[in-house]
Parts: C-alpha cells; structure tokens; sequence
C-alpha cells in the first residue's frame, strides 16, 4: 500500500505541483476543497490506469475514491487486484 | 395572472396546490406518495395534455430498460454462486459476456431517449441547415419543417431518465421494481416543467418516505414559494416586458430603435430577469416540495458573486452543470479512446498533453450545453464562448500561479477581488448578449451600440415600461439582493434559519408585506403581461 501512495503522490506533484505534500496527505476533501478539480481528475485517471496498468471507469469518480489520498489508494490497490 | 393553468403562475395552480397538499396531509401515511403521481399527471395534462404521449414513452422505455440491466446483475450473481467451481478466467469471460448484454441494452435505451429529444427539437434544426444548403444550388426547393410541439420539459425529463439507466448500469443501485415509484419520480410535478434535474438514488427517500408534518418545514416552504413569487412576478415578469422588446420582437428588434443607454439598461435588466425567472421557478419548485417534506436539491448559489466563469458555472443550473459532468464529461474523457489520445499527447507536447482528454471532454460538454439550450447556431456559439474561457483559464493557470508567486499579489486581496469579479461579469454580458441575439450580426450590434455613450435617450424604456414599474422591479429586486448577500456571507446557515429567529411580529409584518406585494404589483396593480418561464422552452 505504501508504495502505491508513494507513486499516487509523485503523479499528482506532477499534475498539481503546487500543492505541497503535507497538504495532500493531510486534506480529506480533495475534491470538496478545490484541490483537485474534474480536470485535473481527469488527467490524474490517466496517469493511475497508465502507471498501474488499471481501468478507471466513470462510476469509481465518487468523493470516497478521490477525497483524500487513502480514498486513491485504496481504489487503485482493489482495482489492482 | 391568467385564468388559463400555465403552470405556477395561474390562479388555477393556486387551487391545486392547496387541494394537493390537503389531500395529501389528510390522506393515512403510507399512502401518501401514491397522490404525488395523480397530482403531477394532473398538473401535466392540464398544461400540455398533448405531451403525455412522450413522458409516457419515456417512463415506459427507461423502466423496462433499468429493470433488464438489473435482472441481469442479479443474474450474473445467482450464477457465479450457483457456480462456485468456475476457474477465474471462465467467471471472467461469463462476466464480460454478461456486461456487453447490458451495455447493449444501455446503449439502445439511451438511443431511445436521445432519438425522441432529437426529432422533437432538433428536427427542424437539422431540416433548416440542409434547406441551406439545398438553396445554394436549388433556391425553389426546401424540404417543409415539420409543426409538432415541443413536449413540457422533454429536456429535463429526458435527462433525468439517461442519469437513472446509467446509474443502474453503473450499479449504483438497483432499478426501481415498482412501477408507480418510478413513474412517480419521472413525474413528479414541481419539477416536471424545468427542472432541477434529479436523481433517483438521492429522490427515492425523499418521495417515498414516510412523512409526518412538521410545521416549521411547512411554513418555510410557503415563505420559499412566496419568495420566488416575487422574484418572477414583480421582478422577472416586469423587465422581461423590456428585454423581450429589445431583443426578440418580431421582425425588428427593439434594439435597433433604441439608444446606446437603453441597450445597456436592456442588458442589465436581462441579467436580472433571467436569474429572478429561473431562480424564482427553483423557489416556487423547492417551496411547494417543503410543503410537502420532499427535499428538491438546489439549482442556485448566488452565481452573480462569482468571481470566475467557471465558478459561476457551478452556481447557475448547478443540476444540469453536474448532470453534463457526470454523463457526458466524465465518461468521454476517461473512455479508452481518450486516455490513448492523452498517452500520444503526452508523448508529443510533455505534460502539455496529458490536458488533451480533458479538453475533447469540456468542448464536447459546452458544445451540447449550447445545444441543450436551444436548435440555433447562436446557442452553440454561446455554449462554445464559455467553453473556451473555461480551457483558456484551466491551460493558463500554471501561468498565473506563477505570476502570483513571483509578484507576491494575494489572490485574496480586495482590489483584485473586485477586477475579477467585474471581468466575470463582463465576459457573463457578452455571453448573454449571445444568447439572447437571433443571429450573430445582432448580437454584435447590440455590443457596439451599448457603448454608445453619444445615444442616451430613454423613450423607449419610459413607452415600454414606465417609470413607476421600473421603480416596482427594482424595489422587489432589493429584498433579493439582500438575502444573497446574507447567504454569501454565511452559506451554511440556511437564510431562513436566520429569517424565523426575528421577532414574531417582524417576522410577519414582512411575510404579510411581501404577499401584499406580490398580489398588487404582481397581479392587480401592474397591467403588465406575464410571460412563461424562460427555461420551459428548453
């Protein structure tokens, strides 16, 4: 688990490089807070199905999966599975 | 106010509503919900008798549509079970055989929706551009347009029903066995008209559960309703006299007769009425549900204070903005065909073009979006207007953050605040004067002769309308300027909470004033016409 969020954090530096570590993995509302927003969702989906070799379908884009980075890890490492 | 039921603004309304909520309050708990489906097949065929036709199909093809897809989930499921000896790649190939059924199925139900939404109000769209280009060789011939109505509200209901075979698909919850509940929540009449456009995994407990009055709830629908009669009776209803003059009287626009101060006037009125309009539906539609304990969800938040246009865009019609990003948006820009895209992007412009999905994505969204609105190119060239502010200033962000951080200026400072929010309206004006214009060529007169500082002449204005009934319209605007500004301040605290700690008889001095209001200036006293709401056409 700990190396998948590893490498959630090092693609989202990339796609959000202004937000800094610590607030990634402190802020629980990713999305509610305006972090993340469904642009950058977007290209954050591409990135995860790229880098785990994983399918991301439109019904995972729930604010339990993409809220906070535990929400990420734990839905790439069940559709690692 | 007419004698004729238009809807919420007649006076016949004001007697079914206040049958439907005795009926429904008297009538034993259980069977309450069952009178929400009389009442709206009620409400519908008494404004378009002639539409049932259409809501009736679409009831009928999504019902059995979501019951298909959900029977074969609960097939899929009985079998592995029944099947506990499968290796994993023959429960894989079972799985995928299955899924491709449902898709099938998925597939032809939304063809289903989108083919009747198409002949009905893109038709004559269509017929109308091939009729152009058949004259550039043949000017005698033109295939006729077709004369059918529009179906009441077939945009929004037709929304609502793909949001919910979609969401049976995605297995967000299982489709609706009993056919009455999901009749009831394709037609439930507060919404049916215009919306908000809802969702059936969020709607199902309101509309089905048991209900007990509660006073307070009650009285605060009222109030809600009273307020959106306001916004539209006085306010909407007033200016709109003056907008529909300036930009779509028949023949010749107003606009073309007026001065440069009364095009703008006529703009800003149009900012006005065409929030206090559709606001003000929102109002009536979520009052009268309170009344009746059903929660609708909100369609508005204050989308004047925003201080970007993509803000605004979730403040204004935030059910259709969720609705396109959630159907359309998502699912087109995370599609396998746009992820490659993306992965080629990236491989040729860097990080440049890992934006591309995301961008087929929103041009593809505000394209429809202009669409959705109405069968003119206009409407699409305002969709795509907003579209491209939107990418421009998502594509452009590093570079601001960047400008930000080398300059030290706080996003948050005031002066900055206020440049923003003057631009966003600014760019909200042009994206009006768009929508509002028949032809492009309109609209770009209407921008230049707004800046006509030379032409200030207000003759027009004065025969339209009057001075005492602008005086009226924007008297009535005020308490709305009020309780947004109140609501901005503090958007967690429900302004009605606020409203109900007031002294009592405050409380109902103003309540009783508002209605007093309403009544004479609304309906007695004006002998101004009132129009339908704006969005019925969409």
């Amino acid at each position: 688990m700990e190396d998948i969020k590893n490498k959630i954090i090092e693609i989202l530096n990339e796609i959000i490089p202004d937000v800094s570590n610590e607030t990634l993995e402190s802020n629980k509302e990713l999305v509610h807070s305006g972090v993340l927003n469904s642009f950058s969702i977007v290209m954050l989906i591409s990135e995860l199905s790229d880098a785990f070799d994983i399918e991301i379908s439109p019904q995972e884009i729930v604010y339990e999966n993409f809220d906070s980075l535990d929400g990420l890890t734990k839905m790439v490492a069940r559709l690692s599975d | 106010m007419t004698f004729e039921f238009a809807g919420f603004v007649s006076l016949y309304f004001a007697f079914f509503l206040v049958g439907s909520i005795f009926i429904y309050w008297v009538i034993p708990k259980k069977f309450r919900w069952y009178t929400l489906i009389v009442f709206s097949l009620v409400f519908y065929c008494l404004i378009s008798w002639k539409s049932v036709f259409f809501l009736a199909y679409s009831v009928l093809l999504n019902y059995f549509v979501a019951r298909f897809i959900s029977n074969n989930n609960a097939k899929v499921d009985a079998y592995l079970n029944d099947h506990p000896d499968l290796d994993k790649e023959a429960k894989k190939a079972y799985k995928a055989k299955q899924k491709k059924i449902r898709k099938t199925i998925l597939v032809l139900g939304i063809i289903g929706n989108v083919a009747v939404l198409f002949v009905m109000k893109y038709l004559n769209f269509m017929i109308g551009n091939v009729n152009s280009l058949i004259a550039l060789f043949n000017p005698e011939y033109s295939i006729p347009l077709n004369r059918w109505i529009l179906p009441l509200g077939i945009s929004f209901f037709t929304f609502q029903a793909i949001s919910y075979i979609v969401d049976v698909y995605w297995n967000k919850y299982p489709a609706e066995k009993n056919f009455l509940k999901f009749a009831t929540f394709m037609t439930y009449f507060p919404k049916i008209m215009q919306g908000p456009i809802i969702r059936y995994g969020e709607m199902s407990s309101e509309l089905f559960g048991e209900k007990t009055f509660d006073y307070v709830r009650f009285t605060n629908g009222a109030k809600r309703m009273a307020y959106g009669y306001l916004k539209k009776m006085v306010v909407a209803d007033t200016l709109a006299v003056f907008v529909t003059y300036a930009f779509t009287s028949s023949n010749i626009p107003g606009f073309e007769n007026m001065s440069g101060l009364e095009t703008f006037i006529a703009v800003g009125f149009y900012f006005i009425q065409d929030y206090c309009d559709f606001s003000g539906y929102m109002d009536i539609a979520i009052g009268v549900s309170e009344m009746l304990e059903i929660k609708l969800p909100e369609n508005f938040a204050r989308p004047y204070f925003a201080v970007a246009i993509d803000e605004y865009w979730r403040r204004w019609h935030i059910t259709l903005g969720t609705w396109f990003k959630d159907y359309v948006y998502y699912p087109l820009s995370i599609s396998k065909f746009s992820m490659k895209l993306g992965k080629k992007g990236k491989k040729i412009f860097g990080s440049w073009g890992m934006k591309i999905p995301a961008i087929t994505g929103l041009i593809l969204v505000w394209f429809l979006t202009g669409l959705w609105h109405g069968a003119s190119w206009t409407y699409v060239v305002w969709g795509l207007y907003y579209g491209a502010i939107i990418i421009f200033s998502i594509c452009m962000e590093p570079v601001f953050n960047a400008f930000y951080h080398k300059t030290g200026i706080n996003r948050q400072n005031k002066a900055l605040v206020i440049f923003r929010h003057i631009r966003t309206i600014f760019l909200l004006m042009i994206g009006r004067i768009i929508f509002m214009s028949a032809t492009m060529s309109d609209a770009w007169n209407i921008f230049l002769k707004m800046f006509r500082f030379d032409q200030y002449s207000l003759s027009n204005l004065n025969n339209q309308l009057g001075y005492i009934s602008i005086i009226t319209a924007l008297v009535g605007f005020i308490p709305v300027i009020v309780i947004d500004i109140i609501q901005e301040r503090n958007p967690s605290v429900p302004f009605l909470d606020k409203f109900n700690k007031m002294h009592i008889t405050l409380r109902w001095s103003l309540c009783i004033l508002m209605v007093l209001f309403i009544v004479w200036f609304g309906y007695y006293g004006s002998g101004l016409p009132h129009f339908e709401f704006g969005y019925v056409q969409f």
